[in-house]
């Protein structure tokens, strides 16, 4: 067991050090001098000698895996630099957005499971009937339509037709559902999709053959057998659906003006703000990572299978 | 059932390939076919609703937006397929080579797509473009960034699951060497999983790649590319919403049909696919 | 025993709708591919926790207004800091010693008069019980103090008003100017010369302590800044409690929510929104010509742009009546000179004109004269070897500037020439940095009303903003004169003389002249627009419940 555990935990820290390494490279290769970032106070020329000096500073004039070094260091104890835009700490602007992204994203997937997962067996359960099909071209839609045009459409419809919420996500609580309801939609028609087909799958299984044959009612078998054993993979999908609610995030937060971490991101990006966009990227990964890591754990003792090769 | 199934799936196949086949058309043959200039503006016609004459109405700086729609196929197009296809031979190529040999090739390639795989997949690309500027030519990289990791882990995971498969054993044992084993009976049966991943994957390339053209990543002008154009077109979403319902609109029938292409694919070639 | 278990064959759930390929993967692959309802349920745990902001409260009035980066975008609030004086003026926060009414004659303000003692000495007032908002009292010394931190911290400062020295003694400042300067009190008006503590610590986010009628609470860099009433302020306790101003740079969001009322005003206002307004008649909407203008500015260190016909060829190319017309949908004037015409100095009567309208097919000749031609076929002309392609840069967020750029990219594909676009937030970096051929910008001309702003600022060899590397003596030489000048007459002769040599040069193209618009709900009252665009939330702004 313990073995296990150390085991898991040097393979994230190898993936820790290849998440931080590669976002160090990014905005390795990005243009620009730091050293004039930093010292250009609006308006003023700076001399050679100070940017130099300031170089030697940073040890910008030191081999990559060097500077890699320093810049690994300060990201332990929490320095990420300062960004070039607003000069405040990369990580206090994080730490300020982060809450409401994270509260976005919660939302977001409460309501990709309220909808998505009883919408999903119930399609398995209907295959292809009448209810499956009409929820099949709705999924197909909502696939196919990129979530800008649909937060444009639902600002055009629920804030300026029917004046219903707020077109401006910061200014009340009202603002987060427009956000929230695009981003779970889209990825609720994926959603659905997939669980209703692990069910079928799970449906096709021989086990079941046998409680058919005893004449156990179809609807008794999906809720009691079926269900249960499907947990598992659709636990999975939350994790997957994480990776692409903080995604998506990036392009609904910047419509709707919510002050989270993607707008964040975009923002940083149009400024050509590098710090910051390093910062966010790595701190994106490793909250990916840390959340993975708990979750393997975590999974070892929802299946009995894992957990008893693990004792 | 099953058989019908499978009738039914290449019915689908077939329908979606000739829609397919219009679609390669209109992108490629289209633009020298259209009545307007796509990029010269004509001032005085800016902001027309939908006419005979201007089908999908003029934007606001009155080009005709039925041929921008046209002429931004092939970037929609150029763009997805190029990244599908890198992703698809790197992956491939990297996949099979970890699979095949093992050893510390397949632990260091398995390593990497591992760390690419701990970043959120839009936010890589994001990053990646951001980094390194807006174009066409970047937007394509960062998603190849993103994509790659699937056909890599896919290819692999096939490839280890034939190597011991009993042929291939006993092709071993009557001599074969490694690369005709390679080349005769581990590719042939990787390729066609991946194909399908691949001509799945088509239509959410293309959407992620509006997705950063709207970021103002992507596509830059004056290509007419689809999600640039929304982008843009927003500002009008009051006055002349003709712009972004029509670009938007096509962006949603080519991913419609390519999902559909992806997916009677599936299910023709594999019959144990649900969905 | 995990290859059989029911999760593998999801973990093959790649991205998309892959699913079940019945393949097996090894363990430590599927150790890393699982993942969690906890991770799930946490989230959404912490969201339900989380506070979101909720502004309003009970009885209190509360003024919100949004506008793009260009209008709201400040860095930090401090007045001395690059361009952010100019936005903490638009705010509210920073006060000067003169105010610019519509006519662009400054009137006292914080200080109470002067007196010209001779051609280089000036003797200020300072209103007397005025305090900061950390309570300092403003005297002379502090005004003193301030400028001289302005003066060390930024470069603009001497070029905005070059100050020999100073001398304060109780609320009287007497400053000296190192040459005869008859704009004084326009300079003085230029929110650079915003009056602030300098004694006060520098707060990293709410910046430094200024007398205006609103003082920040809270301040996101480009984003938006909260601000209350300055219970103190010395011209009248402002009518609202609260200020909110926000940055939107999605020009439809920003139109939709003033239609829903969430927000009370839209600060220059973009042209393509006065469609959506016209017919509105709980909107108003309220224009008055600005010295704003839209114009080119080509890099003279760049080859490409060196030949004086390849710019006039350009110019050629823009049609600058329709752009007003369909791009500002009225509410802007086309240029041919420099100036806007509402300017004593801005008439182009008498003078000779390089550019006199849209003409693709004159400026296509006038290449082709000057020597270029397509010698490979690529479609891009080409002279001595080198393409004519050039490399244009402008605002991200400004909608007009990126019309206007799709319009020239255009028309020049038009006759061959071809140009790359690149897009930023703030166009700092990129024009010092010599990284462009030409530059799509918008400047405020005049907007201390003086002609000698923009003269200084941009056309003279070695003046502050002057990315293009322009030089031309005989502007230098004019400027000189204009700046010893007194009489008003004499001024603008001058100043027209100016704009002669910078039409003939055609290193910088003027497009069009903007209104600047402001709509507001029919709530707002005491609210009027300022043509320089130093000023937006004064104490008088009310609304009603």
């Amino acid at each position: 067991m313990i073995k296990r555990l150390m085991h898991s935990l040097v393979q994230t820290l190898i993936l820790v050090i290849g998440i931080t390494f590669l976002s160090f490279t990014l905005s390795y290769l990005s243009p620009g001098d730091p050293a004039e970032q930093m010292l250009k106070k609006g308006g003023m020329m700076v001399s050679e000698e100070a940017l130099q000096k300031k170089r030697e500073e940073l040890g910008l004039d030191k081999p990559m895996l060097i500077q890699y070094g320093i810049w690994l260091k300060n990201l332990v104890k929490g320095d990420l630099g300062n960004s070039y835009k607003s000069r405040k700490a990369v990580a206090g602007e994080l730490a300020r957005t982060l809450p409401n992204t994270a509260a976005l994203a919660g939302l977001s997937m409460l309501l990709v499971i309220v909808i998505a997962t009883p919408v999903g067996i119930l399609c398995a359960h209907d295959q292809n009937g009448v209810f499956d099909n009409i929820w099949r071209a709705v999924t197909y839609l909502f696939s196919s339509l990129p979530s800008f045009f649909v937060s444009l459409l639902f600002m055009y419809i629920f804030a300026l037709r029917l004046k219903w919420l707020p077109v401006i996500g910061s200014n009340s609580w009202k603002g987060i559902i427009m956000p929230a309801l695009v981003l779970s939609l889209t990825l609720s028609s994926w959603y659905i999709r997939q669980v209703r087909a692990i069910v079928l799958r799970e449906m096709e299984r021989g086990y079941l053959d046998g409680l058919r044959s005893r004449g156990i009612p179809q609807r008794r078998i999906l809720f009691r057998h079926v269900l249960k054993n499907c947990m598992l993979p659709l636990v999975t999908l939350f994790g997957i659906s994480l990776g692409n609610m903080m995604g998506g995030a990036t392009i609904v937060e910047s419509i709707f003006s919510w002050p989270g971490v993607g707008k964040l991101a975009v923002d940083s990006i149009t400024a050509r703000d590098y710090p910051m966009i390093q910062g966010y990227v790595v701190w994106m990964a490793l909250i990916f990572l840390v959340i993975n890591f708990l979750v393997d754990w975590s999974y070892r003792f929802l299946d009995p299978r894992v957990r008893r090769e693990a004792a | 059932m099953k058989k019908k199934n499978k009738r039914k799936a290449r019915r689908w196949l077939i329908f979606s390939l000739a829609l397919l086949a219009v679609l390669f058309a209109v992108a490629f043959i289209g633009p020298s076919l259209i009545p307007h200039q796509p990029f010269k503006p004509n001032m005085r016609n800016a902001l027309q609703p939908p006419s005979a004459e201007y089908l999908f109405g003029t934007d606001n700086l009155g080009r005709c937006v039925f041929c921008r729609v046209i002429a931004g196929a092939s970037t929609s197009l150029f763009s997805a397929l190029a990244v599908v296809g890198i992703v698809f031979a790197a992956g491939t190529v990297l996949g099979v080579a970890a699979g095949f040999t093992g050893g510390v090739l397949d632990h260091i390639i398995m390593k990497i797509s591992l760390i690419f795989q701990a970043f959120p997949s839009f936010i890589l690309a994001v990053a990646v473009a951001g980094i390194l500027g807006n174009g066409l030519k970047n937007g394509i990289i960062s998603l190849c960034a993103v994509y790659w990791v699937t056909y890599c882990r896919l290819a692999r995971s096939l490839t280890v699951s034939l190597r011991d498969m009993p042929y291939i054993r006993a092709a071993r044992i009557c001599g074969a060497g490694k690369i005709s084993i390679l080349f005769k009976y581990v590719l042939p049966n990787v390729v066609a999983p991946v194909l399908v991943t691949a001509a799945l994957d088509v239509g959410s390339v293309i959407l992620s790649m509006a997705g950063l053209s709207f970021l103002g990543l992507g596509a830059v002008r004056p290509t007419a590319e689809w999600g640039a154009v929304m982008s843009e077109a927003k500002d009008y979403l009051q006055t002349a919403p003709w712009i972004i319902v029509f670009n938007g609109a096509a962006l949603f029938v080519v991913v419609t049909i390519f999902n559909l292409f992806g997916d009677s694919l599936r299910d023709v070639l594999d019959t144990n696919a649900e969905i | 025993m995990i290859k059989d278990s029911t999760s593998d064959k999801v973990l093959t759930v790649i991205k998309d709708s892959t699913v079940d390929k019945n393949l097996t993967l090894d363990k430590e692959e599927l150790l890393m591919k699982n993942k969690v309802i906890a991770l799930a349920l946490c989230t959404a745990l912490t969201a339900s926790a989380l506070p979101v902001n909720v502004f309003a409260e009970e009885g209190q009035k509360t003024f919100t207004a949004g506008a793009t980066t260009g209008f709201f975008g400040a860095e930090s609030l401090d007045v001395a800091y690059n361009w952010d004086g100019w936005i903490m003026s638009i705010y509210g926060i920073s006060e000067n010693l003169f105010r610019l009414d519509e006519n662009y004659v400054p009137q006292p303000w914080l200080a109470e008069s002067y007196e010209n003692v001779d051609e280089l000495t000036w003797k200020f007032n300072i209103r007397e019980g005025v305090t900061f908002s950390d309570g300092n009292p403003v005297t002379a010394e502090a005004v003193k103090k301030c400028f001289e931190r302005t003066y060390e911290q930024n470069e603009r400062a001497s070029s905005t008003l070059d100050i020999a020295s100073m001398e304060a003694e109780g609320q009287v400042l007497t400053i000296k100017t190192s040459a005869p300067n008859p704009t004084i009190l326009n300079d003085l008006c230029d929110p650079l010369m915003g009056i602030y503590d300098a004694d006060a610590q520098v707060d990293p986010e709410l910046g430094v302590p200024c007398t205006g009628p609103f003082v920040a609470t809270s301040f996101t860099a480009m984003t938006e800044v909260s601000m209350v009433k300055n219970e103190n302020y010395w011209g009248g306790e402002p009518k609202v409690d609260k200020v909110e101003l926000k940055i939107i740079d999605d020009t439809e969001a920003l139109n939709m929510a003033l239609q829903n009322g969430e927000i009370d005003l839209i600060a220059q206002l973009p042209a393509a929104g006065t469609a959506v307004f016209a017919d509105n008649e709980d909107i108003v909407m309220e224009s008055k010509t600005s010295t704003r203008a839209n114009f080119l500015a080509y890099n003279m260190k760049h080859a490409v742009v060196e030949d004086a016909a390849v710019r006039k060829a350009i110019g050629m190319c823009v049609d600058r009546e329709a752009f007003a017309d369909v791009v500002y949908n009225g509410y802007a004037t086309p240029s041919y000179g420099v100036y806007p015409e509402s300017l004593p100095y801005g008439s182009t009567e008498g003078m000779e004109l390089t550019v006199t309208g849209y003409d693709s097919e004159g400026a296509a000749a006038l290449l082709a004269d000057a020597g270029y031609e397509d010698t490979d076929g690529d479609g891009i002309l080409d002279k001595d070897g080198e393409p004519l392609s050039l490399h244009a840069i402008t605002y991200s967020y400004n909608t007009e500037c990126l019309q206007l750029a799709d319009m020239i990219q255009a028309e020049l594909a038009g006759i061959g020439v071809e140009m790359t676009l690149e897009t930023y937030d703030v166009l700092d970096d990129p024009l010092a940095n010599d990284e462009f051929d030409l530059a799509i910008l918008s400047h405020a001309m005049a907007p201390t009303g003086s002609s000698q702003y923009f003269i200084s600022m941009l056309f003279e060899s070695d003046s502050s903003e002057n990315m293009a590397h322009y030089s031309n003596e005989e502007v230098d030489a004019l400027s000189d004169k204009l700046k010893a000048t007194f009489d008003e007459e004499e001024r603008n002769t001058i100043a027209k003389d100016v704009c002669q040599q910078v039409i003939s040069d055609k290193v910088y193209d003027f497009i069009v002249h903007q209104q600047l618009i402001c709509a507001y709900s029919d709530k707002v009252t005491g609210f009027e627009v300022n043509p320089s665009e130093y000023y937006l939330i004064t104490n008088t702004i009310d609304i009603a419940e």
